[in-house]
């Protein structure tokens, strides 16, 4: 199945109507969480973590979502997670006002845009068990430092804050990369402050395992919060996209393709991740700028990998997101929002059986227009499961098929006779389904 | 209107059980005809197990070794409904190697464990009678590396006064692991309570570090009052084999810090 050219000949007619009718006050924000199933099980609490914002003016939109490691190690994983969203939703909002605000307003948010020293060691060497030990590390000095790059200070650049400056790889490059070492540094600071007011118990210093040693001596406490994260900023230009770690952030767009545009770490495979508190998170956090003007999307999907998981190939996951676009677009807000809380739990426990946390930026409008151009992918999805399963299972059914059919005909007893008959009779059945469904059209 | 959870057709997670079975000369007359039988029978339990688990969707795997090996089903590990057993007969050598990497080779996303998202640790249950008459340690130091074979519950069966208990101990990775006699009645009702034991425990939920042993499945055994301690060697002292050095499973092993599932 190619998901990347699902168009359809009505479609196109349609992209140069859409384009020039979809604006961002179309688009409206989701976002959704659910306990894993296995959680449940196992008592651990839920570590997912997802939010989103819709600026009051309509300017922009902005989606988070982020995976509490499930390593016992990371001790206080599902708070990483909430604030690695917190902190994502705080600076993309002011990272947004920077480029969109009125002259006063971008002026006041400067103070984010800073160039941070190597705020990596200040989680570290902070007190461990309430020893009312001073915070180490000075961070006050941060604030109020202009940004440099090769335009000059930000000072200088009147006029530069055109958002579709991110279109340009450098800028991007640049602007992204100072956006996320402050996201990264604000973590970090999150997570020493709540150090500092909740010092690692006994009990969780039991359960980190071979890290205790290095926590009690205050040093890798960044790991007992790791988590990763996937972040959207949609406003009438530009799509912004960063990522740390797992987890998938899935596009539609108006021509109907869908692409996964955020850059993947290899090193993020089946369970291990790449994680906010690894040493070398500033430089691996990944990114991708969408030009609305020449790529219009319909729907942006941000997820945590127990939707991923859930599925044996990413043709699951490319169905997944579809199926939740074709919901938006046929249910009103509200009922999709309970849709999705009631059928989270039975999904987690039916497939990775682990959390699952799913945002989106999505224009309900335009995803009504593709209804029957979902339903029809996801038939087609499901007809070639459907077909996969036969396939397996009469691979499964094939040996004592051809054992019953023998014996039958060695014996000539009149049971062996009637056993052969009945499972040839769903062997059949199953034969002629496998050969209807591989006599359709467009099957995979 | 398929909605998400009708996107997937297996409802179950699946338990694949494998039995690996010694059928070499030694275990011609009485030993293979006692397997057989004790096979027949483990599964036709095993099936009117496999109707009442809600759980768990259990396939059944079965490879022979003597000069060589081979798959008693060349298509891989069949539902359990689907299952006949078909007798083997004993001849040849004792090539543990050969299973091993055989072994190896199918359990793996390639190939016999494809779909194996969201699916149960394998149980994996050996039987030999003898001494290997290949190089099993150098199959075992690859195999070790499996993760799919190092996290698998595995139970060993030791047939008769000549078996390795030693090789099977270091295949399974823990002498407690380990049941051996001369009892082939016993041995076919053991097989029938391990493996049915095998995959109650196995599909019930588990946190990454009380994950299935061989070792719960004999302990539960002899608190069953099956098999006594006398059938445990608790002497044996388990040969770690790898060529890996992380490659040993330990207590510490944390199912989301794993890599290459292959």
């Amino acid at each position: 199945m190619v998901w990347a050219e699902i168009i359809c000949t009505e479609i196109v007619s349609r992209i140069a109507v859409i384009r020039e009718k979809m604006k961002i006050t179309d688009f409206t924000t989701f976002h959704e969480v659910t306990q894993g199933y296995l959680h449940i099980t196992r008592q651990i609490g839920c570590e997912d973590y997802a939010d989103t914002w819709s600026d009051p003016s309509g300017q922009f939109h902005i989606a988070a979502t982020a995976d509490g490691h499930g390593d016992p190690t990371c001790v206080r994983s599902a708070r990483g997670a909430r604030f690695a969203v917190e902190v994502a939703l705080t600076c993309l909002q002011k990272f947004a006002r920077s480029y969109l605000g009125d002259g006063e307003e971008a002026q006041s948010v400067q103070e984010y845009r800073t160039e941070p020293d190597n705020q990596s060691a200040q989680v570290d060497n902070q007190p461990v068990q309430g020893d009312n030990q001073p915070v180490q590390g000075d961070r006050t000095g941060q604030k109020n430092r202009p940004v440099q790059d090769e335009q000059g200070t930000a000072d200088d650049r009147d006029g530069k804050n055109d958002i579709r400056n991110l279109l340009q790889p450098r800028t991007a490059g640049t602007e992204l990369k100072r956006l996320t070492d402050t996201m990264l540094m604000l973590w970090r600071m999150k997570c020493q402050d709540d150090l500092q007011e909740s010092p690692l118990t006994d009990e969780e210093l039991t359960a980190a395992g071979m890290y205790a040693d290095y926590y009690r001596r205050g040093s890798e406490l960044a790991h007992a919060y790791g988590t990763t994260l996937i972040a959207a900023l949609m406003t009438e230009q530009v799509l912004v996209l960063l990522q740390q770690g797992d987890g998938r952030c899935e596009v539609i767009f108006a021509d109907g393709t869908i692409d996964q545009p955020i850059p993947w770490d290899p090193r993020c495979h089946e369970n291990v991740t790449t994680s906010l508190s690894d040493p070398d998170a500033a430089e691996s956090f990944r990114h991708a700028v969408i030009d609305l003007s020449k790529d219009p999307v319909s729907a942006c999907f941000l997820g945590s990998d127990g939707v991923e998981d859930s599925f044996d190939g990413m043709d699951g996951t490319h169905a997944f997101y579809i199926s939740l676009a074709h919901e938006i677009g046929v249910m009103p807000r509200e009922e999709f929002q309970d849709y999705l809380h009631g059928m989270l739990p039975g999904f987690s426990r039916k497939g990775s059986g682990d959390d699952v946390s799913v945002a989106g930026i999505v224009c309900a409008e335009t995803l009504g227009q593709y209804r029957e151009n979902f339903e029809e992918i996801l038939q087609r999805y499901r007809t070639v499961k459907e077909t996969e399963e036969i396939r397996r299972k009469l691979n499964s059914m094939e040996r004592k098929h051809r054992i019953l059919k023998e014996r039958m005909e060695q014996t000539g007893k009149d049971t062996d006779a009637e056993a052969f008959r009945r499972y040839d009779e769903r062997y059949q059945e199953l034969e002629q389904r496998y050969n209807a469904l591989r006599g359709k059209p467009d099957h995979a | 209107m398929p909605t998400p959870q009708d996107l997937e057709p297996t409802p179950r997670r699946v338990l694949n059980i494998f039995y690996v079975l010694d059928t070499s000369g030694s275990m011609t007359g009485t030993p293979i005809a006692t397997l057989n039988r004790a096979m027949e029978e483990t599964v036709q339990v095993l099936q009117d197990q496999a109707v009442s688990n809600a759980d768990a969707q259990l396939k059944i795997g079965v490879l022979e070794f003597n000069s060589g090996c081979k798959w008693l089903q060349p298509n891989g590990p069949e539902d359990m409904e689907d299952f006949i057993w078909q007798d083997m007969s004993a001849g040849g050598l004792t090539d543990m190697g050969a299973a091993l990497t055989e072994l190896d080779d199918k359990l793996s996303r390639h190939a016999f464990l494809k779909s194996m998202t969201g699916a149960y640790l394998p149980v994996i249950i050996f039987m030999t009678d003898g001494f290997p008459t290949d190089d099993y340690k150098k199959a075992l130091a690859k195999i070790n590396e499996n993760k799919w074979f190092r996290r698998a519950a595995k139970i060993g069966f030791a047939i008769g006064d000549n078996a390795d208990t030693q090789m099977i101990a270091n295949i399974v990775g823990n002498s407690e692991a380990v049941i051996r006699t001369s009892d082939l009645e016993l041995f076919a009702r053991l097989l029938r309570f391990v493996s049915v034991t095998s995959s109650t425990l196995a599909s019930q939920s588990r946190t990454s570090t009380e994950a299935l042993t061989g070792a719960d499945i004999v302990k539960s055994a002899m608190e069953e009052g099956v098999i006594e301690e006398k059938d445990v060697d608790h002497n044996i002292k388990v040969e770690v084999t790898s060529n890996d050095a992380h490659a040993v499973a330990s207590e510490d092993d944390n199912w989301d810090d794993d890599s290459d599932w292959e």
